[in-house]
């Protein structure tokens, strides 16, 4: 059968015997689409329950999905890793990082829907996949160096049009914030997946292909991209900063909608490196210049990058919008002896020093190379300060660190936290209800955006500002089985779903933009919500991962606390109202109250009749 | 070879490095719309970054006016001219596969330009979409337009 959209192959390598094989991606196609969808599948069947990150049972998988490498707007290199992640909290349990770029795309013309690794080197290796030919080789040569350099020299070695994704000296120090970086600025960052890289002694992994993705109908395929580009476009009109360069932060991005998309900078002079540098900051990382001189930020950005440390640690977490350590230093918490430097967290050039030490894990550095939550057990110190959430995660779109979303936007933020196991892209529905209001285009009528959401969530109360906790469990359901389709098919998760639009007279845009894409391309005919369906279904076999590593109701009630504190206007979460709006998400997904385990009834249901009875089997199901 | 006058083209692409903004659509729409899949390797242009230097080039048919391609194809009506685009265009059902024209075109550094599709075992090459090309109708910020020759 002639397979569209997927390659139909994902290699498989296995560290410690070095030996690589293949597997048919048929096997997990359509059901569980691809990306986040085939990695949760392939990770239920690999990873045992329970163990260490930096073990070599631990499986570190790279999958790409349908729509990776193809015109498909925002889809370009798209791609998903995924494994027991290092950065989880209060033990590494099984998470997700989405990665753009174009090293997903380049993947797939080698040959390979995805890749995925398992057991440990004895010395460091990496892995080249060119034009389906795939090959372990000796690494010692890059092994030390940053993620910059390291890639220059892949680069010469292969020449122009090869992709690289590799690990910094955070990653091969086994630092639990350390990212899998490929190019300028684009990284696998969320989960610490650098480290357990790392902890395979896999330094790089290169690709380059002259394949393509066959589509199924080329010509709808087409006017489907041209509609979907129009549609996000009007939803997120292009407002260009004057006197920077902006560039795509994925191959294949026609939108041009994110305000802090990939912002180029060339011959930056910063304070410690003689030579100029020239790179990019992009989503967070921007944050990086508000330190002073902002060329020093700019150097301490790309620093991150070259050692391979997570910004969202940095920027969100010690200081920028998470202020942790400039708060310990305002408060007198942390001295000048154990830092080992002036204690300075406005000035770039003391970032780049931390950076350093962190990636290095000397003196102060390595207690924040365990990730914030730990550092702040290790330190005992100032843990009312975290700006940490839940599951090892800090502050994203929760309205406690960001001056947004509003009460009460971000209790749907909070749903989202409660079950998952990392930071949710609360995006999809909070940020587009109020934080684009005042941008672009805004705003958009509350009318619209009441009607517009009651076709989506099924009730104007879904986004009423005066609904307080009413309707808010069904639109977190609804969201939360979309944000899987976007990590599977792959899809930009800011600019979509495309629930509104400026330029629809009702204010609606289109939230099947996702199935029309998938369906042409792939020639599998799933209606939205099919496709939701399938998210549905890899949600609950992320559930089935999460309890037979021995989650529990009581972790993702985790979030309370954090969501008690009071949020930027003040307004604290109603610990008893949240338990019943957690009761109804459970009752939505079929899952039990008291333990919050799926039923053996909605997993039959969603076509998981094999992930019931593994569960009966352990004893984990309700 | 006879360097036999030809009708000049009335269109082009140009390109402007500062400009593009390295999503590469041009590539993937060009494979799509021509060969039904989505690759640069079957795209008639050639996109060439290198984020490092932060630094882009892209390979175009130059449509020139006079084609070496053309002159160079060794068999007869398989090389021809697009009568309303002027775009010189190889004829797939004519092409024998020897590369000749991909051989003559200095613009062809790393063979972007004029390629081999392997699986067709023809040399492709920019038509101009009949005078609407869709990568130029793609790129988002319109570093590929079509541009009108003048004097054609």
């Amino acid at each position: 059968m002639t397979l569209y959209g997927w390659t139909g192959r994902i290699l498989e390598a296995d560290l410690t015997a070095g030996r690589l094989t293949t597997i048919s991606t048929e096997n997990y196609v359509p059901e569980y689409i691809g990306g986040r969808g085939v990695a949760a599948r392939l990770a239920w069947e690999r990873i045992p329950a329970s163990i260490d990150a930096f073990e070599p049972r631990n499986v570190l998988i790279f999958m790409t999905g349908p729509l990776t490498g193809t015109l498909a707007p925002t889809s370009g290199g798209r791609m998903t890793v995924t494994g027991v992640a290092p950065q989880a909290y209060p033990r590494p349990h099984y998470t997700r990082s989405s990665i753009g770029g174009h090293f997903g795309a380049e993947l797939k013309y080698a040959g390979y829907d995805g890749i995925v690794t398992s057991g440990a080197a004895a010395e460091p290796v990496y892995l080249s996949v060119v034009d389906g030919r795939a090959e372990l080789l000796d690494a010692r040569q890059l092994w030390g160096l940053d993620t910059f350099t390291a890639q220059r020299a892949l680069l010469e070695k292969y020449g122009r049009g090869v992709e690289i994704a590799c690990i910094g000296p955070a990653g091969e120090n086994l630092v639990r914030i350390a990212v899998i970086q490929s190019g300028l600025e684009n990284a696998a960052a969320q989960g610490g997946f650098g480290a357990v890289m790392g902890a395979k002694r896999l330094k790089a992994i290169v690709v380059r292909g002259s394949g393509a993705v066959r589509i199924a109908h080329p010509s709808r395929f087409h006017e489907t991209c041209r509609e979907v580009q129009g549609l996000a476009r009007a939803a997120r009109e292009w407002r260009p900063r004057p006197g920077t360069s902006r560039k795509a932060c994925t191959a294949s991005c026609t939108v041009k909608g994110c305000g802090d998309a990939y912002i180029l900078y060339r011959n930056v002079l910063g304070r410690l490196r003689a030579d100029p540098w020239t790179g990019v900051v992009q989503c967070a990382s921007p944050m990086f210049l508000r330190l002073r001189p902002w060329e020093a930020g700019f150097e301490a950005a790309q620093l991150a990058n070259a050692y391979g440390i997570n910004h969202w640690e940095i920027v969100l977490g010690l200081t920028g919008a998470g202020r942790w350590l400039d708060q310990c230093v305002e408060k007198g918490l942390i001295t000048e002896a154990e830092m080992g430097m002036p204690l300075e967290p406005k000035n770039g050039e003391f970032w780049s020093r931390l950076l350093r030490k962190i990636a290095y894990r000397e003196g102060i550095g390595d207690v924040f190379a365990e990730g914030l939550p730990r550092a702040a057990d290790l330190l005992s110190r100032g843990k009312e300060f975290l700006p940490h959430v839940a599951h090892g995660f800090e502050t994203h779109w929760d309205g406690h660190f960001f001056g947004a979303p509003c009460y009460p936007y971000w209790l749907v933020s909070a749903l989202e936290w409660a079950l998952d196991s990392r930071d949710p892209l609360c995006h999809g529905y909070a940020q587009e209800i109020t934080w684009w209001w005042d941008r672009f285009r805004g705003p958009l009528s509350i009318e619209n955006i009441k009607k517009a959401a009651a076709r989506v969530y099924g009730s104007e109360m879904s986004v009423d500002p005066e609904s307080g906790y009413a309707y808010k469990a069904q639109p977190a359901f609804w969201q939360q089985n979309r944000l899987v389709v976007k990590d599977s098919v792959p899809i930009c998760d800011q600019v979509f779903p495309l629930i509104f639009s400026h330029d629809a007279a009702d204010g609606y845009g289109d939230t099947s933009a996702e199935a029309k894409l998938f369906s042409a391309a792939t020639g599998v005919e799933w209606s939205e919500a099919e496709l939701d369906r399938a998210g549905e279904r890899v949600f609950n076999l992320e559930r089935a991962i999460m309890i037979r590593e021995g989650r529990t109701r009581r972790d993702d009630e985790t979030v309370i606390p954090y969501f008690k504190r009071p949020d930027y206007e003040g307004i604290p979460l109603d610990e008893e109202k949240f338990r019943a709006l957690l009761d109804e998400l459970y009752e939505l997904r079929g899952w039990d109250k008291a333990t919050g385990r799926p039923t053996r009834e909605r997993l039959e249901g969603l076509g998981l009749k094999d992930i019931a009875d593994e569960l009966e089997e352990i004893g984990c199901l309700p | 070879m006879a360097m036999r006058p030809l009708p000049p083209a009335r269109f082009r692409l140009r390109f402007d490095a500062d400009t593009c903004w390295w999503c590469r659509c041009c590539e993937l729409v060009c494979s799509l719309t021509h060969e039904g899949a989505c690759g640069p390797s079957l795209a008639r242009l050639r996109i060439d970054l290198d984020q490092f230097k932060a630094e882009v080039k892209a390979d175009l048919c130059w449509q020139c006016g006079k084609p070496l391609c053309l002159y160079a194809c060794p068999v007869p009506g398989a090389m021809t001219i697009d009568e309303a685009t002027g775009a010189r265009l190889i004829v797939a059902e004519k092409c024998t596969g020897c590369g000749e024209c991909a051989k003559a075109c200095p613009f062809n550094r790393e063979g972007g330009v004029i390629r081999l599709n392997a699986a067709r075992g023809i040399y492709v090459k920019c038509d101009l979409c009949g005078g609407k090309p869709a990568c130029a109708e793609t790129c988002p910020v319109n570093a590929i337009q079509i541009v009108a020759l003048k004097g054609a």
